[in-house]
């Protein structure tokens, strides 16, 4: 879709035009859907999640100034939505902690075949990788995401979920330690 | 190892980088309901504003200063032949305060029968035939209910006067003022069919297609109307108001078109008809086409007016007032006279969202004893703009002639 056609469609959206708003969801819908089941799990959470996620952008919308593109900045409000959620429903302290003592060092044997690893990751469909993902921990699976493939920094990692910076790290640490065991162990 | 975590979190990245998830369309549906329900509530909201508004100024009105415990007035009788315990009810009114007490010595909270420290004025009311027969001053304590006696008139008058009408009659700012309250407060409700074979009417005038048009015989649009809902309304002295409500407003058309097409025409899609030639009469074409629909609205009329006293209890009411529609519902099928079909309202988009229109009604109303007022009066409205939207080629003005029915009360303030 050219720039000029997606502009018009933001700018019908900020005005409000339900068939703008219709045309958004059917362009950005199964990317966000995307978003949302690596953060989630859950195919039906994450249904929920990409609604209540285009209800926040419909209304948001007016704030989108143009500085990132439109799918970078649903992006950060389907995260934002997802981690919300996650909070509320599981209320797990995810966010609350001091630093994980058990993952201030990395294993180094975990490091042997890491040529292995890499070329697990990149054969294995989209999906199968995911599933490792989900497999992690909540706390851990969250930092993998936001560093690893939605590009946050660690220090807005510890602004966004309300952690210490080297809880974010040491989170993240642990979160590609235990998905390079778990890969490892299947694929063995 | 700091590669190996980089390299890492490359291939994530790549991975995902077009990861995409199923979502049925119906999703869509669900967010769209949930959007509409969004604004339905902060529609209703602002819509009900004024209402609170003005019932919150009848609370504060009501029940607001009950504490404060003394008043002087005038009280004005009217001289009666009749036996006068029988027009006493009817005739007193407050007609002014004279002044706060200087002190609370004469309190007395036991008794029902007040303190009388001066004269009471029984004075004349308005008709210029009766003389006053005698003056008095009171002073009366709130929150007791008083009785005054006049010896003048051998024990016969017995004075009550509500504790209701002296609570407000106590919030005035200045007690010696002469001047009647300015404002009163009402509610009502309005109930407004429209009838007549033009109560809805298509602005043929206002066709991009004008001409093509002028020659159809036997087309005819059909319709009736009907407007109701709740409004709130602040008078302003006795002749003036400002009214504020939620109203619903529905529009029932029936169209029928019945033709036969003698010239071929030029169009482009969605800008309307550009030209015409004729047709040979073998390639004449007869078109039947007919349908209905249906096309909510919820309007907030804002209406400014006037009610001239023709006596005590009837009038002449006006107003007139715009208002801003936003459709509700629009459901059925309407004929397209540039296409020459059938099109569903509901699923082409055609109907604007927001409107503006105009209102002018004036009639009669009644006023009865208990506050309530009711008014019959013929009404004309109409959208300002076309219903249809922007670049929709045809354009329709939907007109509505009818009779308003309100029924409104008088909630507080003066309600003389």
């Amino acid at each position: 879709m050219d720039n000029n056609r997606l502009d018009e469609i933001i700018k019908g959206c900020k005005n409000n035009d339900r068939n703008c708003q219709k045309l958004l969801f059917e362009l950005f819908s199964k990317k966000m859907m995307g978003v949302c089941l690596r953060y989630c799990s859950n195919y039906e959470t994450s249904r929920d999640m990409v609604q209540d996620g285009f209800i926040k952008v419909y209304t948001k919308i007016s704030n989108f100034k143009g500085e990132s593109s439109i799918e970078t900045w649903m992006t950060r409000v389907f995260i934002n939505t997802c981690l919300s959620h996650i909070n509320k429903q599981e209320n797990k302290n995810i966010y609350f902690d001091i630093n994980d003592p058990k993952v201030q060092y990395t294993n180094e044997n975990s490091l042997v075949n890491e040529e292995l690893v890499e070329n697990s990751i990149k054969n294995l469909p989209v999906t199968a990788v995911l599933e490792y993902i989900n497999q992690l921990p909540e706390k851990y699976k969250i930092v993998l995401n936001m560093y690893s493939i939605d590009g946050y920094s660690h220090q807005q990692i510890a602004e966004t979920l309300d952690i210490q910076l080297g809880s974010s790290k040491s989170r993240l640490s642990r979160a590609r330690q235990l998905l390079i065991e778990l890969i490892k162990e299947k694929e063995n | 190892m700091s590669n190996q975590h980089t390299n890492i979190d490359n291939l994530l990245k790549d991975k995902f980088s077009s990861f995409e998830g199923d979502i049925p369309m119906s999703d869509w549906f669900a967010i769209e309901e949930k959007l509409n329900k969004k604004r339905r509530f902060v529609w209703i909201w602002w819509a009900a504003l004024p209402l609170l508004i003005v019932a919150s100024l009848t609370i504060y009105s009501l029940l607001i200063k009950k504490d404060l415990t003394t008043f002087n007035k005038t009280i004005t009788v009217q001289k009666e032949k009749t036996p006068p315990d029988l027009i006493v009810k009817k005739q007193i009114t407050i007609d002014k305060i004279i002044s706060q007490p200087s002190n609370s010595i004469n309190y007395n909270m036991g008794k029902r029968v007040a303190p009388i420290s001066e004269t009471i004025i029984f004075n004349t009311n308005d008709n210029s035939n009766v003389e006053p027969i005698e003056t008095k001053n009171i002073t009366t304590y709130l929150p007791e209910s008083i009785y005054l006696t006049s010896k003048t008139l051998g024990n016969l008058w017995k004075i009550s006067l509500p504790i209701v009408e002296k609570i407000i009659e106590s919030k005035l700012p200045k007690p010696n003022t002469n001047k009647p309250r300015l404002f009163s407060y009402e509610f009502g409700i309005n109930l407004s069919p429209a009838m007549g074979i033009d109560a809805i009417k298509q602005n043929k005038s206002n066709w991009i297609n004008h001409n093509y048009f002028s020659s159809i015989a036997n087309s005819s649009s059909l319709g009736s109307g009907f407007n109701n809902g709740v409004h709130a309304q602040i008078n302003i002295r006795k002749n003036w108001f400002i009214r504020q409500g939620i109203y619903s407003t529905t529009y029932s058309v029936y169209n029928n078109f019945d033709y036969t097409i003698t010239e071929f025409t030029n169009t482009l899609v969605g800008k309307g008809i550009t030209g015409y030639g004729p047709l040979n009469p073998s390639d004449y074409i007869h078109i039947q086409k007919s349908g209905k629909a249906s096309i909510k609205y919820i309007s907030l009329p804002l209406l400014v007016g006037n009610r001239t006293y023709i006596n005590k209890n009837w009038g002449i009411e006006s107003k007139i007032g715009v208002n801003v529609s936003r459709l509700w519902n629009a459901k059925g099928q309407i004929v397209n006279p540039t296409y020459l079909n059938l099109e569903d309202i509901n699923s082409n988009n055609s109907i604007k969202k927001w409107n503006t229109g105009l209102s002018i009604s004036s009639g009669v109303f009644i006023k009865t004893n208990n506050n309530l007022i009711f008014t019959v009066e013929p009404n004309f409205s109409t959208l300002l703009s076309s219903a249809r939207s922007k670049d929709y080629p045809v354009k329709t003005r939907y007109y509505n002639y009818g009779i308003n029915v309100n029924l409104n009360y008088i909630l507080g303030g003066n309600k003389k």
